[in-house]
């Protein structure tokens, strides 16, 4: 048995917003909470929130995450404090907290959480590094070969932190559920393929920078799409809008581009290999309507839904970003939507048997 | 033989079949060459497409975003405006040109320097040798020039130094219909570079910063004119002051000079009136009949006189308030009866009707003793100025929290432009009966005196040869209203 609620408060006064929050928090959940996650905006302050929030709640754990937006319900906000508070039944969910994330500690920390929820549903990870190699090969070696795993990841560090007691702790969270919560996850990117497919013919992985496509400079894809507004895409640096697209399993994995570099070879974030295929991509509305409306059914019974939407979606949309939001919450009216917005995700790719890096998607998660 | 006709079945039965077979296989090959081009064709074109859907997402990236940097830019332009909106002074507008507005703009760096002193205002991350180089090609370019100057960046050779200086514009902050001010800004941050479009906003500001310019400018004016113009009030309000005091001390001096001569003259004027009566009344023995008419007249005047000092008395008492006033709640109707009676014998004597329209009770906070001289004058001169046969009438009446007497004749009237002269000291109206009989023209005087002293208020209406109303409030006891 799980329960949930959620809510939210603009009010730049921390003690008002905690306190508004505290009251619609209580009236679904009024004995016990067993933890908070709260997303907050920079107007407010971390310690402040905290104190508040075990004052007010008392929940047994709380995560507060720093966003520069938040989601509540069908609305994008760039000021507030939303929180998603949850009730389990005893030992259905247990949560880990590491202070650094190399490689032994996220390994010991999985290690620790799958000893105590042996059949978990889901693991959700908060992750808050630069670089997130070495905690890649811890997941490998805790987790091995697992889909029900997602690491949402903010590249500044500091944003995420973990409270038990009074102690912070910072850089990654995992939280883990027992298989009676019934966790569904699903991703949506709303990217369409364009022209004919291309190869990556080669690729310095360590630096994560795409050397050539079809045996030529990497940048040359661009410019045969773009051809006399080359020069103001890279002036500009517009590659954000235009990811590539690597096809498996008859789905697209995206790599999104993040600089061009003087050899015209492109610094990428993703996952891509040697000799695989791919497209240019462009994220395209009506792709995301009927995305939305194809998996809307399945996800129309649970309980809530967070919402782990990515902030390079946001850079492409701009103000066109909450009409993503308003289309899946006319689909999924009767279910709560709490969200955030993050750099980077990590989950698992069954083609390539790995967790790998991706920036671009929307994820579902739905508990009940 | 049947081995050679078997040999030659099966060898052209082989060449016929691989020529029909290579026929076939020709045949699947142009198919499958046609088909390859086809598919390169419909790739082609997917190409194609591609490129044009790109294309023109990008175009309308590129018009969103500028739409958007407008939107950011006028949001700007407003903010900007609202808060130098009321800036009144040269140093506070300088001061408005932070580091925050000049990123705003776009650019980097910012300075302010006077035309044609060269003296810098304002400076934002300029160095002072990339000042002096700018200042100097301006120096050629902004002669008569009202307009923006765009630069490139470059680098000039100074006292055999190399001097590197960013692209910039320069524009010119016109007030008074002169260039006073160059508006400098430099190192554009905006990815497009310096467009119209900012040249454009950077107009607006140099002719929103001249217009702020004339407004300080007839700021100063005005409160200069206004500093000027108090100062004239101030000078104005000590001369008056001056001139008030003067006539205060005038006034006082002739208060003094009333009481003290009608001290004086009351003093001989009860020993003569003493002597005048004993006289009429013969105590000294019987007096010719001539002589006791004059002396008659004599004690009669001497009453007159007596009565007038004593009203310049009263007047100067008042004035210097000297006298004890002592306002109480008192029946008015009670005093208006007495005094009527008081004066019924004149009243008849004169043949005149007398109407009285008074409430039954009605208490006023009065000194009944004052009340009564200004009843007894008022009445006193309406029995005076009304010919025989005439009306007078006495009414009471409250109105809000006041009690209104009035008292009305049919006598002569008050002719218009005496009416306001009425209350004044030694004033007479010129009617007949004043014609006829002589008086001070004090009664009226203190009457308005006595009513001042009661914070009330005293009114005349006339009609000449129609008649008078005198009226005066008195304030209602608590409840009476």
């Amino acid at each position: 048995m799980s329960e949930f609620a959620v809510a939210f408060s603009e009010n730049l006064d921390e003690k008002v917003t905690i306190r508004e929050i505290a009251l619609r928090i209580k009236s679904f959940l009024p004995r016990h909470i067993d933890f908070i996650i709260a997303f907050f905006t920079s107007h407010y302050h971390l310690s402040y929130l905290h104190s508040l929030i075990t004052d007010m709640l008392r929940p047994l754990h709380v995560i507060c995450i720093e966003t520069p937006l938040i989601i509540y319900e069908g609305r994008v906000f760039s000021q507030g404090v939303v929180a998603l508070a949850g009730l389990f039944s005893p030992k259905k969910y247990y949560l880990e907290v590491s202070k650094e994330s190399t490689q032994e500690e996220v390994e010991i920390s999985l290690r620790k959480l799958t000893r105590n929820i042996p059949f978990f549903s889901f693991i959700l990870s908060f992750l808050s590094v630069e670089e997130p190699q070495s905690f890649l090969i811890g997941v490998k070696l805790g987790l091995g070969r697992n889909e029900r795993f997602l690491t949402v990841v903010s590249k500044d560090e500091g944003r995420i932190c973990q409270i038990l007691g009074k102690k912070i702790y910072g850089k990654v969270a995992f939280i883990g559920w027992d298989k009676e919560v019934e966790v569904r996850h699903k991703k949506i990117s709303g990217f369409i393929p364009l022209g004919r497919f291309f190869t990556f013919t080669k690729i310095d992985k360590k630096r994560r920078i795409i050397l050539e496509i079809d045996n030529k400079p990497a940048f040359s894809v661009y410019r045969k799409y773009l051809e006399e507004r080359i020069d103001i895409f890279r002036e500009r640096k517009f590659f954000y809008l235009y990811p590539l697209g690597v096809k498996r399993n008859g789905l697209y994995r995206l790599i999104a581009i993040t600089d061009v570099l003087d050899d015209e070879s492109l610094e990428f974030r993703g996952e891509v290999e040697e000799g695989e295929r791919g497209n240019i991509m462009i994220l395209r509305r009506e792709v995301f309507r009927k995305e939305i409306e194809r998996i809307s059914e399945e996800f129309s019974s649970y309980k809530v839904m967070l919402l782990v939407d990515s902030l390079l979606r946001e850079k492409i949309l701009k103000e066109k970003l909450k009409e993503e939001i308003i289309i899946l919450k006319k689909k999924l009216p009767s279910v709560p939507l709490v969200g955030f917005y993050s750099d980077y995700c990590i989950d698992f790719d069954t083609h390539l048997k790995r967790f790998i890096v991706e920036e671009g998607n929307l994820h579902l998660l739905s508990f009940k | 033989m049947g081995g050679l006709i078997f040999f030659l079945f099966i060898f052209f039965g082989f060449t016929i079949t691989f020529l029909v077979y290579g026929r076939y296989l020709r045949g699947k090959n142009k198919l499958l060459k046609q088909k390859i081009k086809f598919l390169e064709e419909n790739l082609n074109e997917l190409d194609e497409q591609a490129k044009l859907i790109i294309k023109s997402d990008l175009e309308l990236k590129l018009y969103q975003e500028e739409i958007q940097d407008k939107l950011r830019k006028l949001s700007f332009l407003k903010k900007f405006i609202s808060t130098s909106l009321n800036i009144l002074d040269r140093e506070s507008l300088f001061s408005q040109i932070s580091k925050e507005v000049i990123r705003e703009i776009g650019f980097e760096k910012g300075a302010i320097i006077t035309y044609p002193e060269g003296e810098v205002k304002a400076n934002i991350d300029f160095s002072q040798e990339e000042l002096l180089v700018i200042k100097e090609i301006l120096k050629e370019k902004m002669s008569s020039a009202d307009y923006i100057i765009s630069s490139n960046s470059g680098v000039i050779e100074k006292e055999g130094k190399k001097v590197f200086f960013d692209e910039f514009l320069a524009g010119p902050i016109i007030s008074e219909a002169r260039v006073q001010l160059i508006f400098l800004v430099s190192k554009c941050i905006l990815s497009g570079g310096i467009t119209e479009a900012e040249k454009e906003i950077f107009s607006i500001i140099c002719m929103y910063l001249g217009q702020c310019l004339d407004n300080i400018r007839s700021f100063e004016a005005s409160y200069q004119a206004g500093e000027e113009l108090e100062n004239k009030i101030k000078e104005k309000t000590f001369e008056l002051k001056k001139s008030l005091e003067e006539l205060e001390k005038v006034s006082k001096m002739k208060s003094e000079f009333i009481s003290s001569v009608s001290h004086e003259l009351r003093t001989p004027l009860t020993s003569i009136k003493g002597f005048s009566s004993l006289l009429v009344a013969e105590k000294f023995g019987k007096l010719p009949s001539p002589a006791k008419e004059r002396l008659k007249k004599i004690d009669e005047n001497v009453d007159k006189l007596v009565s007038m000092v004593n009203t310049l008395l009263d007047i100067s008492r008042i004035e210097s308030r000297r006298v004890e006033i002592k306002i109480a709640p008192h029946d008015l109707v009670k005093l208006i009866k007495d005094v009527v009676d008081f004066l019924m014998p004149q009243i008849d004597n004169k043949n005149i009707k007398i109407e009285l329209n008074l409430p039954p009770y009605l208490e006023v906070y009065m000194d009944r003793h004052l009340i009564e001289r200004v009843l007894i004058n008022l009445i006193n001169n309406a029995i005076k100025f009304t010919p025989s046969g005439g009306k007078i009438t006495v009414s009471c009446h409250k109105k809000k929290e006041k009690a209104v007497v009035s008292v009305a004749d049919t006598g002569y009237g008050i002719a218009k432009e005496d009416l306001e002269k009425i209350f004044n000291e030694f004033f007479r109206a010129d009617n007949p009966v004043n014609r006829e009989v002589k008086g001070a023209g004090l009664g009226l005087s203190l009457v308005r005196r006595i009513i001042d002293i009661h914070k009330e208020k005293i009114g005349v209406e006339s009609q000449l040869n129609k008649g008078t109303t005198f009226y005066f409030t008195l304030k209602l006891k608590d409840g009476e209203a």
